[in-house]
């Protein structure tokens, strides 16, 4: 057989495949938007608040994992407000008044963790305040 | 500018405070909200047991000093008050271990702030924000090192088990022979996996580019920055396959109006405002609970001075107090008109029993401070009246020899001690002190020349050296504490629910700390007073006497000893008073006016006086017909620029009583304080402010 015949059977052979391949393609990436595969991209979004003057501290620890890492730690300043995304699940949630010399100002509520179920794709908001916050509510 | 030192405390090693069969860094979690800021957290390691303390400071290892140990040592030893606190509330839910958890820690901080300078030194590293403990339940602390230095220094197994995990080089792949040019199915198939393999690798690069994307609302706002909060690790990844890592996106200031720290300010009475030329903070409305920016202001509000007081006051022995709102704002019953003989007879017994009782604090703080206890001329309890005091300063005596004296009436100038006693005229209608401008000898150039002359006047001329007002603020009610919300995130449907859950937490928690207001702040009993401390202590036979005026002033506790006097008083003061201390040679050493119900204390003062301060004292309330409130709490300055370090303090079981001196006598007026009873458990105070001002 010549070159020429060779290369005349070739290239549609290569665009038949490139062809095929592209459609193969096409359906696997609607199988994985549309499938389970796009879980893992719908985040919890949680909203920390801080309405105080102090320097805070928050920490989400996965209840999945018995390690005691935090899935995320954050510092708030005073009056400042951060958005934070997380693997939907359930965590443990601590914060405190971590800034040095305020800390001792501060009671902390006798039970410091709490538990909470975040869903993929909500938003939470999570409000910071101590109790002179603002102004003594009219008891 | 970062250290990291690792200490590695396992089970039965020597050095490591064990509490309830455990280190003590477990319970850290309990122990958090109390020494946070003075503690540092501890990092433990699930493989070797090893404790790590991490911290960021400064390169340079400074050594502390004494103050900063000084501090350090105070710091630790309110973080076990706040402990104590805590661990009493989890006692009544049943926490098994909270006495144990405090025995332990009670030793360990014992042992810290017990420890001198050279020994606790080793323990205070230098964090970003102030010094901190480290290594605490530790005998010993380990060495710090950097951190920095750390990660290039791999120990010889580590390195060696990372050799072992460095995989094996890959068999060599089978080469393939070129395919025969003739086979046009071979040629065929490859042609197909080239093209797949082109598509796929353009779909693989377009997905990757995909994934450097912020996650799906996650986008950054024009002008920020993505920040990785917390590095993957492999414990903590789901299963679902997407990064742990949250990722934080922006930090944007909270839009609130205040803006900056949030310093408790206690509060900030009218008379500060006013003279500041700014709106006040509070509003003086008895009986009621008055919000107040950053604090709490309770009913601990006296009646106004041209108010009769409620009849319950009059009624209750322990009075001078200030009334309950609620009782306050009871019914007012026709009071006896003033003068009348039944009310006298009737103050001047309620004023003996409540002189009974605080006369002993009195006494025995001044002859603590004034090194006297047991000086009292024979001449005086033999001259002053029939009931001879049995000691001096005796626990009760000082009533009798009140009653002696206002019963004789006597008031000469030659008595060593001349004592006004009696509060009758707490509940008489306030009546003002005439004004009669009679020229006199006496400190013309203070002002002094509206006092009533007298055949006693002294006959020397008053040399002042220095002249001071006081002013005083309402007592309060003020939280010395504040308390973090419990507030979990939470799902909300719009944008003031966050608010409006945390404005119910807040409200919440007020009515947790109202709960836990101590008895003895509910209803407290305040007195007031003055005291001045003589440059040259004087012989029992010279000591200096108190006159009233208007003369045979009852509602004034009177008291002078060799080095030092003092005028005391139930509040409020209906009416004013002048007070005037004569040597024993007739030359006037200072003069106390005391006017607008005690609010005002305008005090002159001779050379013989070397330094003088306001007094003030609470006593617990009536809890019940059995008996009074114990009062507990400890003085303070609640303002920076008023320093409490020379305070006296006098605590008794129903009395707490403060000489606010001054740490310089000398010190530049004016002086704006608040002095307040703090009871830390609570977190409450009982406060008022002061105000120090030089005389024209």
């Amino acid at each position: 057989m010549s070159c020429h015949k060779v290369a005349r059977s070739f290239w549609p052979s290569v665009w038949t495949g490139a062809f095929s391949g592209a459609v193969l393609a096409a359906g696997l990436c609607f199988a994985a938007c549309a499938g389970p595969a796009r879980a893992p991209l719908a985040a919890a979004v949680v909203m920390v608040e801080n309405h105080s003057g102090y320097l805070w501290q928050v920490e989400f620890f996965n209840r999945e994992t018995t390690a005691n890492v935090a899935a995320a730690s954050v510092q708030l300043g005073p009056r400042e407000r951060r958005r934070l995304a997380l693997a939907p699940g359930g965590y443990r949630v601590r914060s405190w008044v971590a800034g040095a010399g305020e800390a001792e100002r501060v009671s902390m509520p006798p039970r410091a963790d709490a538990e909470v179920d975040l869903g993929g794709g909500r938003t939470y908001v999570w409000p910071l305040g101590t109790l002179l916050s603002e102004e003594a509510p009219d008891l | 500018m970062s250290g990291l030192v690792l200490w590695k405390a396992e089970d039965g090693e020597e050095g490591a405070q064990r509490i309830a069969g455990r280190p003590a860094q477990a319970f850290w979690r309990r122990l958090r909200s109390s020494f946070r800021g003075v503690l540092l957290e501890p990092h433990r390691r699930a493989g070797d047991g090893r404790v790590s303390w991490s911290w960021t400071g400064p390169s340079d290892s400074a050594s502390p000093g004494s103050a900063e140990l000084a501090d350090l040592r105070k710091r630790l030893a309110a973080g076990l008050v706040n402990l104590a606190a805590e661990l009493e509330r989890d006692e009544e839910r049943g926490g098994g271990e909270a006495l144990a958890l405090h025995e332990g820690m009670q030793s360990l901080i014992g042992g810290l702030t017990a420890a001198p300078d050279a020994e606790l030194a080793p323990f205070a590293v230098r964090t970003e924000m102030d010094w901190m403990i480290r290594s605490w339940g530790i005998v010993r602390p380990a060495a710090a090192r950097r951190a920095d230095e750390s990660e290039n220094e791999l120990p010889a197994e580590s390195v060696a088990a990372l050799s072992a995990m460095v995989p094996a080089p890959l068999p060599a792949l089978p080469v393939v022979a070129p395919a025969d040019k003739k086979s046009a199915p071979g040629r065929r198939v490859v042609s197909w996996l080239l093209g797949g393999a082109v598509v796929l690798g353009l779909l693989a690069l377009a997905y990757w580019g995909l994934r450097e994307k912020p996650l799906k609302g996650l986008e950054a706002e024009p002008g920020q920055e993505a920040v990785l909060v917390s590095p993957p690790t492999a414990s903590t990844a789901p299963a679902g396959g997407m990064s742990s890592a949250a990722l934080h996106v922006g930090q944007e200031p909270f839009p609130t109006a205040a803006a900056g720290p949030v310093v408790p300010r206690i509060f900030s009475p009218q008379a500060t405002a006013s003279r500041l030329g700014g709106a006040p903070r509070s509003l003086e409305i008895p009986g009621k609970v008055v919000p107040v920016p950053m604090a709490y202001t309770g009913p601990i509000s006296s009646p106004p001075e041209a108010e009769p007081r409620p009849p319950e006051v009059e009624a209750d022995p322990n009075q001078g107090g200030h009334p309950d709102p609620v009782q306050a704002s009871a019914g007012r019953v026709d009071q006896p008109p003033e003068g009348s003989d039944a009310s006298r007879h009737e103050g001047f017994a309620e004023a003996s029993s409540d002189l009974a009782g605080s006369a002993g604090v009195a006494q025995d703080a001044l002859a603590r401070i004034s090194g006297e206890r047991s000086v009292m001329p024979s001449e005086v309890t033999g001259r002053v009246g029939a009931q001879v005091r049995r000691d001096w300063p005796g626990s009760d005596s000082f009533g009798d020899l009140a009653t002696a004296s206002s019963s004789t009436g006597t008031s000469s100038p030659d008595a060593p001690v001349a004592v006004a006693p009696g509060v009758s005229g707490i509940a008489a209608q306030p009546k003002p002190v005439p004004a009669v401008p009679v020229k006199t000898n006496v400190g013309e150039r203070d002002g002094a020349a509206l006092l009533k002359p007298t055949a006693k006047a002294p006959a020397k001329a008053f040399r002042t050296r220095r002249a001071w007002t006081c002013r005083l603020g309402e007592w309060r009610l003020a939280r010395t504490r504040d308390v973090a919300l419990a507030t979990v995130p939470s799902e909300v449907a719009a944008a003031g629910d966050a608010k409006e859950a945390l404005a119910t937490a807040r409200r919440q928690a007020w009515e947790q700390v109202r709960a836990a207001l101590p008895l003895s702040l509910r209803q407290p009993i305040t007195r007031a007073g003055w005291v001045l401390v003589f440059t040259k202590a004087t012989t029992a036979g010279g000591a200096p006497v108190w006159r009233m005026e208007p003369d045979g002033e009852r509602r004034v506790q009177a008291l002078a000893g060799t080095n030092r006097a003092e005028l005391g008083w139930a509040e409020p003061l209906a009416t004013g008073l002048v007070a005037r201390l004569l040597g024993p040679d007739g030359v006037e050493w200072a003069c106390v006016r005391v006017a607008e119900g005690g609010r005002t204390i305008a005090v002159h003062a001779g050379a013989e006086i070397a330094e003088n301060a306001p007094w003030f004292e609470v006593r617990g309330g009536a809890v019940d017909a059995s008996g009074r409130a114990a009062v507990e709490g400890f003085w303070r300055s609640l303002r920076s620029g008023w320093l409490d370090t020379r305070w006296q303090q006098d605590h008794s079981g129903e009395a707490r009583r403060v000489y606010c001196f001054a740490v310089d006598p000398r010190a530049a007026l004016p002086v704006e304080g608040v002095v307040a009873l703090e009871h830390l458990p609570s977190g409450w105070a009982l406060a008022r402010e002061v105000q120090l001002d030089p005389s024209p």
